[in-house]
């Protein structure tokens, strides 16, 4: 009886002290923001192309997220994500599989981190230049544009609005990626 | 004894201030129209889908909704004014920031909490022997199971299973009237404590007898819903996915015609009740009963608690099947934490931080290297596996 009731115990214990720690260990990257809202959509395909610039806010840039539809999921297409810095230098190239995006999924292109990349400005570019119209891919536009969003381009024309996206950093240390769990509970 | 309870409160208080699933917003967010006046809740969120926050249908049977709905008047001044925003807000991040969260999470899972208590000091008088009946108590108390099943999960199950259990008991100590009553109520919560009516009605002294304690649970059961029968209810509840799910599993035999499972053993097992197993264990009955629904079908986690208590009892009067109903739990665990659903594992922790939204399920990470579907169903065969067996010694009188 007593060790069922010390395992009980440390098994509640664990999950809620330890495991929230342990499993964060497996956190490579953080979101900078939360995403704002999603309020229309610009459909990417041929040369139809949504092109955002930003400030990134934090040093390790690694990754953009952002919601694109893909109905009845006909992109089957390459969809072609490329980050610049503002002299127009490639940094960054990442190309998915129309196929692997789900309609209304949530897409994280991951690259390599830009170690220096707090408070410089970039732009990215999201293409599928072999889709038809028939393959279109709808990115979801905010009109809730945060500060550091800057402009939107889409057909070559700025737009109102901005693409509804997260930056991803990777975390300065795993040490650091803990300390920020367990303050965050601790806060409320 | 003392010691011992207080520190099985301690654990319940910490899982239910700090694990989140989002179930309890949504049922607590319907059951906020009890105040409002509302009466029938399954029309009204139907009619009035377009203009609310949060669109689902509320599955339960009223008596769920009545308590909660006046539990919610009562614990008014305790969960504070912004509450009744917490529930209507539609934003999945905003309401696990709020810093009242921790808060709203205890208030609603404070029922839970007395009901979980009531069903350890329930267990203690299933049994003469006060050694056993002390092994029940804590085997109920101190194992994570049930912990977690209701306070992480928010398992509104516990109105029912409470329910049932008192209702067992009366059953073994010859009040099988009062028996068919609590069932019926229990049913008023969720429909399942009506699969045991049948088997009760078995303990009947004479043929009137039976056909009573047949038709009680039944006829509670619709006087407690005939006042809301309508489209919506019958589609929210009697003929949802929910209920329909343990009739999925089926052997084709042609021509369109199946056998389900689940019924094929539920009239196997009261047959055998009737003809051969003359003075049923009850218990374990309602223990084989339920195992065979879980083994069976693709069961909701929240189901696990139906016959949790029964295991706990079997446990304790067959304990030589100590050993084989873990390995059971442990299976029947397991199953759904590899479902592809975020609030069965990594979503549970959200109140903690928004990042672990970005940590793949248990679903996600077996998926690279193996099928999660073939998993389930190894899983599941295992389960179905040790059930036989358990049923079978749970049945068998002599060994």
């Amino acid at each position: 009886m007593k060790k069922l009731i010390w395992l009980t115990t440390l098994t509640v214990l664990f999950v809620l002290v330890f495991l929230p720690g342990l499993l964060s260990l497996g956190l490579k990257y953080l979101p900078g923001n939360i995403q704002p809202s999603l309020d229309s959509t610009r459909d990417v395909y041929g040369l139809y192309k949504v092109t955002q610039e930003f400030t990134s806010l934090e040093p390790r840039l690694t990754g953009i997220g952002m919601t694109i539809k893909n109905p009845n999921l006909k992109n089957k297409e390459s969809v072609t994500f490329t980050l610049y810095n503002t002299n127009g230098d490639l940094l960054r190239q990442v190309t998915y599989s129309g196929a692997n995006i789900g309609d209304g999924d949530f897409v994280k292109f991951i690259f390599d981190p830009v170690e220096d990349s707090q408070n410089q400005k970039y732009r990215f570019q999201i293409e599928s230049p072999t889709a038809n119209v028939l393959e279109v891919l709808p990115v979801f536009i905010t009109t809730a544009k945060p500060s550091w969003l800057g402009n939107f381009i889409y057909n070559n024309e700025v737009n109102s609005g901005g693409v509804s996206m997260v930056a991803f950093y990777k975390p300065e240390s795993k040490i650091k990626v803990i300390e920020e769990i367990y303050s965050s509970l601790f806060s409320k | 004894m003392k010691r011992l309870l207080i520190l099985a409160i301690v654990l319940r208080v910490l899982v239910a201030g700090l694990l989140f699933h989002p179930d309890i917003k949504t049922y607590n967010f319907q059951a906020s129209f009890m105040r409002k006046g509302v009466f029938n809740i399954y029309s009204y969120l139907v009619n009035n889908k377009s203009t609310l926050p949060l669109k689902d249908e509320f599955v339960y049977f009223p008596l769920t909704y009545f308590t909660v709905g006046i539990y919610q008047i009562v614990a008014s001044p305790i969960l504070g004014s912004g509450f009744n925003a917490w529930l209507a807000n539609a934003d999945s991040n905003a309401i696990v920031m709020d810093p009242n969260i921790f808060r709203y999470l205890l208030v609603m899972k404070l029922p839970y909490l007395v009901l979980d208590i009531v069903i350890a000091f329930l267990l203690l008088h299933y049994f003469t022997d006060k050694t056993k009946a002390k092994m029940a108590f804590i085997f109920w108390l101190f194992n994570p199971f049930t912990i977690f099943l209701i306070y992480a999960y928010s398992n509104i199950d516990i109105y029912p299973v409470a329910l049932s259990l008192i209702a067992l008991l009366l059953a073994e100590k010859g009040r099988t009237k009062s028996a068919a009553v609590l069932l019926g109520l229990a049913a008023g919560f969720k429909l399942y404590p009506l699969l045991f009516m049948p088997f009760l009605a078995l303990t009947g002294k004479n043929l009137k007898d039976k056909i009573f304690l047949a038709a009680v649970p039944i006829l509670i059961f619709v006087g407690i819903s005939l006042p809301f029968l309508s489209p919506a209810f019958i589609n929210s509840t009697l003929i949802s996915g929910l209920t329909t799910r343990i009739l999925y599993p089926n052997l084709g035999i042609g021509f369109n015609e199946s056998l389900i499972v689940g019924i094929l053993t539920m009239v196997g097992l009261f047959f055998y009740s009737a003809l051969v197993d003359k003075k049923m264990d009850m218990v374990s009955y309602w223990s084989v009963l339920f195992l065979v629904v879980l083994s069976f079908a693709h069961f909701h986690i929240a189901w696990l608690l139906w016959v949790a208590p029964f295991l706990v009892i079997l446990v304790v009067r067959k304990p030589q099947l100590a050993w084989t109903i873990l390995a059971l739990s442990a299976f029947a665990f397991v199953i759904p934490l590899l479902y592809e659903d975020r609030f069965m594992t990594v979503g549970l922790l959200r109140p903690y931080s928004l990042y672990f939204d970005l940590l793949p399920t248990p679903f996600a990470v077996v998926q690279k290297f193996f099928d999660p579907y073939s998993l389930q169903s190894i899983f599941h065969s295992a389960l179905a596996g040790v059930t036989l067996v358990v049923s079978y010694i749970a049945i068998k009188k002599e060994i």
